[in-house]
């Protein structure tokens, strides 16, 4: 069996090639043969056309001379004897010898015999019984060239030829590709998780075998990357925890409560961005398994977090059963949103639409909207509007990131859109088709 | 009343003096420990009521050092952490951790953490301590104290408020015991009750509501009239 991909597809052409060479080959033979029985059918036609004519002009005597004279292989006049089939008009002939009698028919149209009664001896031996228009009998033998058996039609061939070459191609380049579609599959999954099970080198073409080495070796230097870039961050905010510590316990022992509250709310803004930063780092937690959530708690709950901060938050729509996901991650997200709307839109409606296959969460607030042109953008980590940079407003541009982050962890999405009456609306769609089992 | 004595066990210097003057001026006597062997030498030498344990130290570890000293001693023990992880809280709290603070904390809470802790145990050292495990059962329900779910026998997860959670983590702790308004107010928000305020009779309700409690005939948060309320059921780290 070939090892390269190249050698595969070569061999499978030349297979197929040969497959369909071999098939026009007994076409070919069949049409030979049926050629070869028809010219055998007519030559013995001809010959018996030409004894009958032959004899019909002949005297008596002169015929019994004559008949004596015909003993050859191919054609004989047997003794004479009065048919018991001389009703018979020759009409109705076996269809194995249609092209003979048509033929007989044709050559003897201009002075037909009273009768002719043929029958078939042997498959490969006629014996006609011919009554002159003078009356004389005439009894003899043929041998047809060749009589082979009748065979199937051209377009069953031509059906069997076209299922056998489609099934040996489906099949040999199913085989060829298999493994090309395996990696095609692996690089789409691995922009979703990139901590899939790398893929098996053994087997395959020697050209997909080496594909998917590097891409394997390539998995592997990407988590590298990130492990490094996340234990290098980690390692920066948890160094920055322990001087954030030692401040906040100084500021409690300041004796000036004004400077007090202005360092408090300058660390709590570190706090918020060592946190955040970190959390976003870390990614969603892929230790946190899918579980069976129910979704309409979990959006009370945020309701009732935010309702203690001063937030007002109204939920419309309702789910007909639980959704499959991460559920710390899932409030994460949601809680992200309301936040954002409560933040720069004062206040925050929670739309709920669910259908079989797909659950759509709206989030509209009445804020000032995004304008059009940054909408994709703000979704961008470490991205703010111009108009949000102000440092009141404490954001760490990673909020809507995060959200986008578990959207897709669950296949799904985070769109937003501005609405026609002002405000913002962010659309998450959660689909419930392709979810994982449950763990 | 003799003071409260502190061990503070942190290997940063600073940290540790600061923590020392911050407690002090909170009215608290402080010693201060750098690691596992000084802190063995006060424990050994003095009479400590609480220990403040960084997880992070050299040579033997909090979470060595804590589960070493449950192996003889009930001296509570609140664990600070840089790493913040679930995971450290966790083994933390099984390794008998009664409290937990990740870095950066603010003071104030951790002293009222440390409050709430002492009182705890000196309110009523025969009582049962609460059950210190990732996972509570009661009732048909099991409360992941880490992600703060509760979920159902099938596996549904049904989300908790911070309130909501803050309450029956409460009640968890407190398993069969009657807890009066104010009693249940100063230990979920730290508040002094105020005689008039209904808002813990909401905040029932709505776990009832969460629990799938009938409001009418409760079974798990029963009413005790003029007294308060009681978890009636078993906590249990089995289902």
């Amino acid at each position: 069996m070939p090892r390269t991909l190249f050698g595969r597809m070569f061999s499978i052409l030349l297979l197929g090639l040969f497959m369909a060479q071999a098939f026009n080959r007994s076409i070919h033979q069949y049409q030979h043969h049926k050629s070869a029985i028809q010219t055998g059918q007519i030559q013995a036609a001809q010959r018996v056309a030409d004894l009958i004519r032959l004899m019909s002009a002949l005297t008596p005597e002169t015929k019994q001379a004559i008949a004596a004279q015909f003993n050859g292989p191919m054609l004989r006049i047997l003794p004479s004897k009065p048919s018991a089939a001389s009703h018979r008009n020759g009409e109705h002939y076996n269809p194995r010898i249609k092209i003979f009698s048509s033929t007989l028919h044709v050559l003897l149209a201009d002075q037909p015999p009273v009768s002719i009664v043929i029958n078939e001896t042997s498959p490969q031996k006629l014996s006609l019984n011919v009554q002159l228009r003078d009356g004389t009998a005439l009894a003899m033998e043929t041998d047809l060239t060749s009589l082979g058996e009748e065979e199937p039609p051209l377009w069953l061939h031509h059906l069997i030829v076209l299922i056998v070459i489609s099934a040996f191609s489906f099949v040999a380049v199913n085989w060829v590709s298999r493994p090309l579609q395996a990696l095609a599959n692996a690089a789409e999954e691995l922009g979703r998780d990139i901590h899939i099970p790398p893929l098996d080198e053994d087997g395959g073409p020697i050209e997909v075998m080496r594909a998917t080495r590097a891409f394997n070796s390539m998995q592997a230097r990407l988590i590298r990357h990130i492990k490094d870039r996340t234990q290098l961050l980690a390692a920066i905010s948890h160094d920055l925890k322990t001087p954030i510590t030692r401040l906040r316990l100084r500021t409690e022992l300041l004796g000036n409560s004004d400077i007090q509250a202005r360092f408090q709310h300058d660390l709590d803004e570190m706090e918020s961005m060592v946190m955040v930063t970190l959390d976003f780092m870390r990614g969603v937690d892929q230790q946190e398994p899918f579980q069976p959530v129910d979704m309409m708690t979990l959006l009370e709950s945020i309701q009732a977090d935010a309702q203690e901060m001063g937030g007002a938050i109204d939920i419309h729509g309702t789910m007909q059963s639980p959704y499959l996901g991460k559920p710390t991650a899932l409030k994460r997200c949601i809680t992200n949103l309301v936040d954002n709307a409560l933040k720069y839109g004062q206040c925050a409606s929670l739309l709920v639409e669910d259908s079989a296959d797909c659950c759509t969460l709206r989030i509209v607030d009445q804020g000032a909207g995004i304008p059009s042109d940054q909408l994709e953008n703000v979704l961008l980590p470490y991205y703010r509007l111009e108009s949000s940079r102000n440092r009141d407003t404490g954001g760490t541009g990673l909020g809507l990131s995060i959200a986008q982050d578990i959207a897709q962890v669950h296949g799904g999405n985070l769109s937003l859109n501005n609405l026609p009456n002002g405000g913002l609306e962010a659309v998450l769609t959660l689909p419930r088709v392709d979810q994982r089992e449950p763990v | 009343m003799p003071e409260t004595h502190l061990l503070v066990v942190d290997d940063d210097t600073e940290l540790r003096n600061l923590l020392g003057d911050y407690l002090r001026k909170n009215g608290y006597r402080v010693s201060l420990a750098a690691n596992g062997l000084e802190m063995q030498s006060f424990l050994a030498e003095q009479a400590i009521d609480l220990i403040v344990l960084d997880l992070m130290l050299p040579g033997d570890d909090g979470l060595v050092l804590c589960r070493n000293l449950r192996a003889h001693s009930n001296i509570p023990v609140i664990m600070l952490t840089a790493r913040g992880d679930e995971t450290d809280r966790i083994v933390g709290l099984e390794m008998g951790a009664d409290d937990y603070m990740p870095k950066p904390f603010n003071p104030r809470e951790l002293l009222a953490r440390i409050k709430s802790v002492l009182r705890r145990v000196q309110a009523s050292p025969d009582t049962p301590e609460p059950i210190n495990s990732r996972h509570l059962y009661f009732a048909h329900w099991q409360l992941d104290t880490v992600s703060r779910n509760l979920l159902t026998k099938d596996g549904l997860v049904v989300a908790l408020s911070g309130a909501e959670y803050r309450l029956l983590k409460v009640f968890l702790d407190h398993a069969n015991r009657i807890l009066s308004r104010e009693q249940l107010l100063d230990l979920t928000l730290g508040k002094e009750a105020d005689p008039f305020d209904r808002s813990i009779d909401v905040q029932i309700s709505r776990l009832r509501q969460r629990l799938g409690d009938n409001a009418k005939e409760p079974v798990i948060i029963k009413t005790v009239r003029s007294e308060g309320y009681i978890l009636s059921t078993e906590v249990g780290m089995q289902p």
